[in-house]
């Protein structure tokens, strides 16, 4: 018990502390900094031996390992009087794989960033090609040369070589400015098809892109009100502007003509605006607005329509309409948030979201257009040869409603509605609105029992469907011998749909230290009012991860998931009309395709530190399978007359398996030096029916009727093991 | 999906057994606290040093922080300063001890946590947390960040690799690995054959996703999802001459961004996917033997390989 003579010295006390606390100075920056040294500087630089199919491209598709490597270098320095600052982080830097940012400035004034980054993706390391380049894009077939062998190796590959210059400054508590400008280079080359007609002809396209992105920002801050503003300018260019290629085929009729040309993607601009303000309100409330209107164009010159000579020196070949598109797009997003509380336990959020693609791009008429530069037909009535580009927009509209009850400080319910429109021009459907009811329920005691859970259900209707209406938006028309849409059928972007989304997920108390956690999520769509195109599309899943601590600083850990895909196609196989004979629409030619998808991933390893962490083992197995079936049948009778489905047949069942073993081992050796020593077996293998036939038929070969030509790119099918040994070095 | 909450930070002895009946006292006769820090008060700063007596880890790692960095700095008033800025008001505290009498961010309600942080952190990418899709799920700034915790020093072997950041101060050792904390099912997909280099290190989920609340639907950073992709694919953005609807109106239409087991991170194989649309006649109406070159190699793409688009005069159906 205390005495009341304590407790009169402790109140003496009291009063004297909080004297002696009125009177105390605050730290001032400059000595919480001087204090508190910066955070250590770490280099490691290390060798890798690598043994196996390290040329496959698979296993380069983002990477590119050198035998010697910087694996990080973390680099801080800071002048505590001062306070400025400078900082580095750069890892992997190889030839054509680094990541490097900088950054430096004054805390709490300004800050400069510059990075490097440089991406690399190999395509194809086994791909042969036959043709000799005589120009950016410009390919040419030597005479005489008909199939791959002898031809030289092609790799394909990409690389992206990107720089970000930013400085921010905060010149007071309120004030933000920012500027950041990043260009991109983009080089190399990948698999591109080309055709005449039904010949094809698959060549290396070229790739030399450069993109720029400025972006300016401000934002002023005030505790009960908050305004952004932003500007952003982007281009793209492309110094390579069409590809040309000679023919690999005889010259034999009107359809497989001497050369070709495609053009590659056009140089475009786009230009954004946003500005935002939020205030806070009475009760909680919150308001939050944001406006940005932008801009894409795009006015590159038209390349003709035929590379032919012969075509365009006929006296009926058409002139271009305008010289270049001069598209436009604008959009315009808006979105508004209200949140607020009712009561303690109750709060609620509103917000309403609009972005409008308003598509001001020239519809231009493109009379007797040459399809594949091989001749000049004439347009008729029966087979019209015009073309008119469509500027396709939208405007898409959502509004929510939340409201969420809060039972306790760890419980919380919602309710909630969405509803969400599109419309469109030149489509379909017009217009469509979806609606969506759904709750929520996400609890978590201290204990660590926690249950997540949300369901909800959405019904989307297109206000009228018009599958006819493509043909007749489409100036010329379809030609009297096309059949014109399948009038049941409906596109699964615009159709009616029934979807069904949930997730659920169970967190469970550590059992003698075993943490588990498991979830549940399926989401299905049913395209009820779909005869033909996709009937559902469904998908369901579970995953698991369990951890075991076996000691503070041993770590055991395994997770697992589980993912189905599911969809359903309906089509019909129909016979446009010919002079010569009528069309064939009947229902008896249905065919329905299934095709279902199953993927596990597998994982587990261990995280273990010793000697108060300076000693850390690190080892994991990942495991991913992925499993492709489509079956397909014909719906009809064959026996019936005018059966055409001859070619309803199951596919060879496709598949992918990744396995990656990782062990890595991190021990000092001095106070300042470690090494790491790191093992990885990886291994992939793939079984692709798409890929197997062009191994099986390389170069240029006849299938059926008509001729094909590829690059030849092989399975990509590897393993490989690494080991590295890398030194810490820690300043 | 399961969110980890972050374990009690620390323990507050008392100092002295008569002070907790001194805090009483001085409970009784000031003004009642609420959850919320700002409700607090601050008449006398309490400083870092101040506390680093009884927390000296916790201390410490505020002390590595930027917090600490551009403490005085930026924020100069007493209640945005030191071990107060977060914690509210400490005097009562210091005096007798109680943990009750400061601002704790375990045990509290994620409300509570969110407003200690967005006292100076409302702005910037946190405009739309308020209302966004991961505060109305319960979750708040603590499952994500931390300041007070080093994370488990693993070698990033076993994990994914992550580009360099800035410090943000994550629970995790990378951005990734706290996205991943709930959403198992895309660490899954991104393990498939088909996947944009995250697991490479090249990407991270923060490079398209604003986890901390955006004016776009599933947290995106530009206004919709087609501008998204083409900040790395500006040469699909148009506009062209020859338009296909469904790829200007949303790429996640054809394309599964997370990760397919099929090439090009497609959701289905061609040329099924294109004849979920395509029945108008002639070849796209067949079902197609496997053995065909319609098949193989890059399916419908051997010919229409302007799929995205096409600005040649005659590439209406895409192979110009």
């Amino acid at each position: 018990m205390m005495t009341k003579t304590s407790l009169g010295v402790l109140m003496l006390l009291s009063l004297y502390g909080q004297s002696l606390r009125g009177q105390s100075e605050y730290p001032s920056p400059e000595a919480l900094l001087l204090r508190n040294r910066p955070q250590k500087t770490v280099v490691e630089i290390g060798v890798r031996e690598t043994a196996g199919d390290t040329g496959v491209a698979k296993f380069s598709e983002y990477r590119d390992l050198g035998r010697t490597f910087i694996r990080d270098l973390n680099f801080n320095s800071e002048l505590p009087i001062s306070g400025h600052y400078f900082r580095l982080r750069s890892r992997e830097n190889s030839e054509n794989d680094l990541q490097s940012l900088a950054t430096g400035g004054l805390f709490g004034r300004y800050k400069i960033t510059a990075s490097w980054n440089r991406l690399f993706h190999a395509v194809s390391t086994s791909g042969r090609d036959f043709f000799v380049r005589t120009g950016p894009g410009k390919f040419l077939l030597p005479s005489g040369i008909q199939a791959l062998q002898g031809a030289p190796l092609q790799n394909l590959f990409l690389k992206r070589d990107s720089v970000g210059l930013g400085i921010s400054l905060t010149p007071s508590e309120a004030w933000d400015l920012r500027l950041q400008y990043s260009p991109e280079r983009r080089t190399g080359s990948r698999p591109g098809g080309n055709n005449f007609a039904f010949t094809v002809i698959e060549l290396p396209e070229p790739l030399q892109y450069r993109t720029d992105d400025l972006k300016l920002s401000a934002e002023v801050a005030k505790p009960k009100w908050t305004i952004q503003g932003s500007s952003q300018t982007l281009s793209f260019h492309n110094d390579v502007k069409g590809l040309e290629w000679t023919s690999s085929f005889p010259v034999n009729d009107r359809l497989v003509p001497a050369s070709g040309r495609k053009a590659l993607p056009a140089d475009n601009a786009a230009q954004s605006f946003m500005i935002s303000g939020a205030v806070d309100l009475a009760r909680s409330a919150r308001i939050v607005a944001t406006v940005s209107p932008g801009w894409m164009h795009q006015n590159e010159a038209f390349l003709p329509f035929t590379i032919s000579p012969a075509i365009q020196g006929q006296s009926n070949y058409p002139a271009l309409p305008a010289p270049g598109l001069n598209g436009n797009k604008q959009t315009l997003m808006m979105n508004y948030l209200l949140t607020g509380r009712v009561k303690k336990q109750f709060s609620y959020s509103a917000r309403y979201r609009s972005y409008r693609l308003d598509n001001q791009t020239p519809s231009l008429l493109f009379s007797n257009y040459v399809a594949y530069d091989s001749s000049l037909p004439v347009s008729t009535q029966a087979a019209p040869r015009s073309r008119r580009n469509l500027p396709y927009g939208y405007t898409r509209q959502n509004a929510n409603l939340d409201w969420i009850w809060a039972p306790s400080k760890t419980a919380s319910a919602r309710w909630f509605y969405q509803w969400e429109s599109w419309d469109r021009t030149y489509r379909d459907a017009k217009r469509s609105n979806e609606h969506t009811a759904g709750a929520s329920w996400d609890w978590m005691n201290q204990d660590g029992w926690g249950v997540q859970a949300l369901l909800q259900y959405s019904l989307r209707r297109p206000e009228r469907y018009d599958p006819m209406y493509f043909n007749a938006s489409f100036p010329a028309g379809p030609g009297l011998f096309a059949l014109g849409q399948l009038s049941g059928l409906r596109r699964f972007d615009e159709a009616e749909r029934s979807r069904n989304y949930g997730t659920v997920s169970l967190q469970a108390p550590p059992i003698k230290s075993i943490q588990f956690s498991a979830g549940y999520i399926v989401d299905r769509s049913f395209f009820h009012q779909s005869s033909y195109g996709a009937l559902y599309d469904v998908s369901d899943g579970v995953s698991c991860d369990v951890s075991y601590p076996v000691r503070p600083s041993v770590s055991l850990f395994a997770d697992y998931t589980f993912e189905r895909l599911r969809y359903s196609l309906r089509s019909r196989q129909r016979l446009d009309a010919s002079p010569a004979e009528p069309f064939n629409d009947s229902s008896n030619n249905d065919w329905e395709s299934n095709i279902r998808d199953l993927v596990h991933t597998w994982g587990a390893g261990v995280n273990a530190g010793f000697f108060r962490n300076r000693v850390v083992l690190d080892a994991y197995y990942g495991f991913s399978q992925g499993d492709n079936a489509t079956t397909t049948a014909s719906l009809g009778n064959p026996a019936a007359a005018g059966f055409l489905v001859s070619t309803a047949e199951d596919y060879p069942r496709l598949g992918n398996r990744f396995q990656r073993l990782t062990t890595s081992l991190k021990f000092p050796v001095t106070r300042s030096i470690s090494y790491r020593v790191e093992y990885v077996y990886e291994r992939y293998a793939e079984k692709d029916l798409a890929l197997e036939r062009v191994v099986a038929l390389p170069g240029f070969t006849n299938v059926g009727a008509a001729n094909a030509g590829f690059l030849g790119m092989t399975l990509p099918r590897y393993h490989v093991n690494i080991l590295s040994i890398s030194l810490f070095y820690v300043f | 999906m399961p969110v980890r909450r972050q374990r009690p930070m620390c323990g507050c002895p008392l100092p002295i057994r008569g002070g907790l009946f001194l805090s009483l006292l001085l409970a009784g006769a000031w003004p009642l606290r609420g959850e919320d820090p700002q409700a607090i008060g601050t008449t006398v700063a309490v400083t870092p040093e101040t506390c680093r007596r009884c927390h000296r880890d916790h201390y410490d790692a505020w002390a590595r922080s930027t917090h600490a960095r551009i403490d005085g700095r930026l924020y100069k008033s007493p209640g945005k300063q030191g071990c107060e800025a977060c914690h509210g008001s400490g005097e009562d505290h210091v005096q007798s001890g109680n943990r009750a009498l400061i601002f704790r961010f375990t045990g509290n309600s994620p409300e509570a946590v969110e407003n200690a942080c967005l006292k100076c952190h409302q702005r910037g990418n946190r405009l739309y947390w308020r209302g966004s899709p991961h505060e109305s799920r319960n979750i708040t700034c603590t499952n994500c960040h931390t300041l007070h915790k080093q994370p488990y020093p693993v070698l990033h072997a076993s994990r994914f690799l992550e580009k360099p950041l800035e410090t943000r101060l994550l629970a995790k050792q990378t951005s990734m690995e706290v996205c991943f904390q709930c959403h198992l099912m895309q660490k899954a997909q991104l393990q498939r054959s088909s996947h944009m280099p995250l697991r490479e290190g090249k990407l991270t989920c923060v490079d398209c996703h604003n986890p901390h609340g955006t004016a776009t639907p599933k947290l995106l950073r530009e206004n919709s999802i087609n501008e998204n992709c083409y900040r790395c694919h500006a040469e699909k953005r148009g506009p062209f001459l020859w338009e296909h609807p469904p790829v200007a109106e949303n790429c996640l239409n054809c394309h599964q961004a997370h990760g397919s087991i099929h090439e090009k991170l497609l959701k289905l194989r061609t040329p099924r996917l294109c004849q979920q649309c395509h029945v108008r006649g002639g070849h796209p109406t067949l079902p197609q033997v496997a053995s065909n070159r319609l098949i193989y190699n890059l399916g419908c793409a051997n010919c229409h390989s302007q799929i995205h688009g096409s600005n040649h005069p005659s590439g209406v159906r895409f192979h110009r």
